[in-house]
């Protein structure tokens, strides 16, 4: 089933010297419900815009973006696309409003007009599914990154989207931080069957992804999986982008003459293609 | 003395209070002029709380801070405040929140204008602080800080810094929230400022494959403590301890271990992604060389030479065997061609 669908979509912004900036160039996209997709490119490319017209923050120029086949044109309707695709942003202290944790989950459902009942039962839901639960009657205000951001991600999945969209959720936080946000994302998807969109700088975190975008000046420059993506290595230098540390790290070596396969991803694959080569 | 010497230096906020916490417990520690230094550690190890009293930012409650010839300690005469902030530049975590006026130019000369110094020298500063961080003066002077990319702002509150001249730099998190490309140019001009401005840097970072890059001493802090205090190239000494203390661990690092403990024995001390690519390219090449030595070519020395790629450089390697088993001067030097 067709969870995002984009088609030939553009939106320019005014520069700072009242020039025109596309910052989404012509882009079609089509995303199946449960994908998880992580979208790639440097400051600029276009992904944060991309995600604001996801859920009708921003309405494109020209083209057409559909949230299970609703338009976010569609102003009746724009309130059911919010409740259908949550945003986690990149920092965490813009997304608390409640000086209480479950009072800052309860906040998306109790404005949906939910009853008491359900709302209890979801935010314990919630906060269980981001490990979160015995800290609902702290504060989140003196929680480290990691763990306000997954609050913020419990607000959302207290509304019960089907989709989340994680704009550089990560880039704030810690590694210790950024593995748990990861961890989560991970899970959500595997389990609630939630479609993620993963927006990121960090290439190590694309590749558990089932498909790579990578965009530049507004543009989908490739789209497949990680393993077809970072195969493409000068196409990704010549975008400024770095490969996962694995993989250049192979890369190298292969251009260094060692039989190693240049499909590497992850630090256990690297490992192995070492060990056999050296064996 | 040009460096920083802290001695016994401990800290507690909110004193007193039930949220009273043990931020740096007896801490000695100095830096000397020309040290490159990479502070490791979790949110709320202490690492922080140590610089701002570098800065005089907060004060030392135990301990001595001297930074120069500035006693930071000490009553009176009391220290000189206006000129340690002048020898000391410190760039916090998202220094672009901190950028105010309405054009670079000004933003930038702000520091040397409050040092009084002469129109033409602000200026001069001004232009050789921008030129620095890679941003043209004619371009960018007269243009608003706010309208810049995120990289590009942090250049900017980075210049602010540097107009000072400052001896000793230190940058909190300087990588933080940039994209792959804005890093590259940090990197690179955090190496540029120390060889042309700042002979000391400190810098302070989650991202241990970063900090390899370039520091040349690394400090890790653990529980208001120094863990440790080493030369970056021992680094895979400690690999236990930061496993312990839930820190990363250079992926190099863990890969060069697990090899190793496959039976692998890759050679050298190994640290960066660099310095493995090196360690394998050695290690195949010496067991290419075995091979042939049991071979009925019988060659004694092999100098191959690997284009290496990650650095751009030729890398000659040369084996020299001392078996008695083969004559010496049949020597044969073959280029050898991998694969």
């Amino acid at each position: 089933m067709e969870a995002i669908k984009l088609e030939s979509v553009t939106l320019e912004y005014k520069s700072h010297n009242n020039g025109i900036v596309r910052a989404v160039d012509n882009v079609s996209l089509s995303v199946n419900a449960g994908e998880f997709i992580a979208l790639v490119g440097h400051n600029g490319s276009g992904k944060s815009t991309l995600a604001k017209l996801l859920n009708g923050l921003l309405i494109p120029r020209l083209g057409d973006v559909q949230i299970y086949g609703v338009s976010t044109r569609d102003k009746a309707k724009i309130f059911e696309i919010r409740k259908n695709i949550g945003m986690v942003f990149q920092n965490p202290d813009n997304q608390m409003i409640a000086s209480i944790v479950e009072d800052d989950i309860a906040f998306g459902p109790e404005n949906l007009g939910i009853e008491r009942e359900e709302i209890i039962r979801r935010v314990e839901w919630a906060l269980t599914k981001v490990n979160m639960l015995e800290h609902r009657k702290s504060t989140p205000f003196k929680m480290s990154g990691g763990q306000k951001q997954r609050l913020a991600i419990a607000g959302i999945l207290a509304v019960k989207p089907s989709i989340i969209v994680f704009d550089e959720s990560t880039a704030m936080l810690d590694p210790e931080g950024r593995r748990e946000v990861l961890a989560v994302a991970h899970e959500l998807n595997k389990n609630e069957n939630i479609t993620v969109i993963l927006i990121t700088h960090y290439m190590d975190e694309a590749i558990n992804a089932d498909r790579v975008i990578v965009m530049s000046r507004g543009r989908i420059v490739t789209d497949g999986t990680p393993e077809r993506v970072f195969a493409q290595k000068d196409m990704l230098e010549s975008l400024h982008l770095s490969l996962p540390l694995p993989t250049s790290i192979a890369y190298n070596l292969s251009k260094s003459g060692l039989d190693i396969s240049e499909n590497i991803l992850s630090e256990s694959q690297l490992e192995e293609a070492l060990c056999k080569v050296l064996k | 003395m040009q460096g920083i010497e802290i001695k016994n230096l401990s800290y507690t906020y909110s004193k007193k209070t039930p949220y009273e916490k043990l931020a740096l417990d007896d801490v000695s520690l100095s830096i000397n002029e020309g040290d490159f230094i990479g502070i490791l550690g979790h949110t709320g190890s202490g690492k922080s709380t140590l610089i701002l009293h570098i800065n005089a930012l907060i004060k030392a409650q135990t301990g001595s801070v001297k930074v120069m010839d500035i006693d930071l300690t000490q009553k009176r005469p009391k220290p000189d405040l206006k000129r340690l902030r002048t020898e000391v530049g410190m760039v916090f975590q998202y220094p672009e929140h901190q950028l105010f006026d309405d054009t670079i130019e000004k933003d930038i000369g702000f520091g040397p204008k409050n040092l009084k110094l002469p129109a033409d020298e602000i200026k001069q500063r001004v232009r050789e602080s921008m030129e620095l961080v890679g941003l043209d003066y004619n371009d960018f002077k007269d243009r608003s800080p706010f309208d810049l990319s995120g990289g590009q702002k942090r250049r900017v509150a980075i210049a602010g810094v540097i107009a000072m001249r400052p001896k000793i730099l230190i940058l909190d998190e300087p990588t933080a929230g940039l994209d792959p490309e804005g890093k590259e140019h940090i990197l690179t001009l955090i190496t540029r400022l120390k060889a042309e401005i700042s002979p000391t840097v400190i810098v302070i970072s989650h991202d241990i494959d970063e900090i390899t890059r370039f520091a040349t001493r690394l400090i890790v802090f653990n529980k208001a403590k120094i863990a440790f205090d080493i030369p970056m190239t021992e680094l895979f000494k400690h690999e236990k301890e930061l496993v312990a203390m839930g820190l990363e661990v250079p992926l190099a690092v863990r890969v060069a271990r697990s090899l190793r403990s496959k039976g692998i024995e890759l050679e050298g001390n190994i640290t960066t992604p660099h310095d493995l690519e090196n360690a394998v390219v050695d290690y195949y090449n010496k067991k290419h060389f075995d091979d042939k030595l049991n071979s009925p070519t019988n060659s004694v020395s092999i100098t191959s030479n690997i284009k290496n790629n990650a650095s751009g450089e030729n890398l000659s390697i040369a084996y020299s065997d001392n078996s008695s088993a083969t004559p010496n001067d049949n020597t044969i030097s073959e280029k050898e061609v991998l694969r």
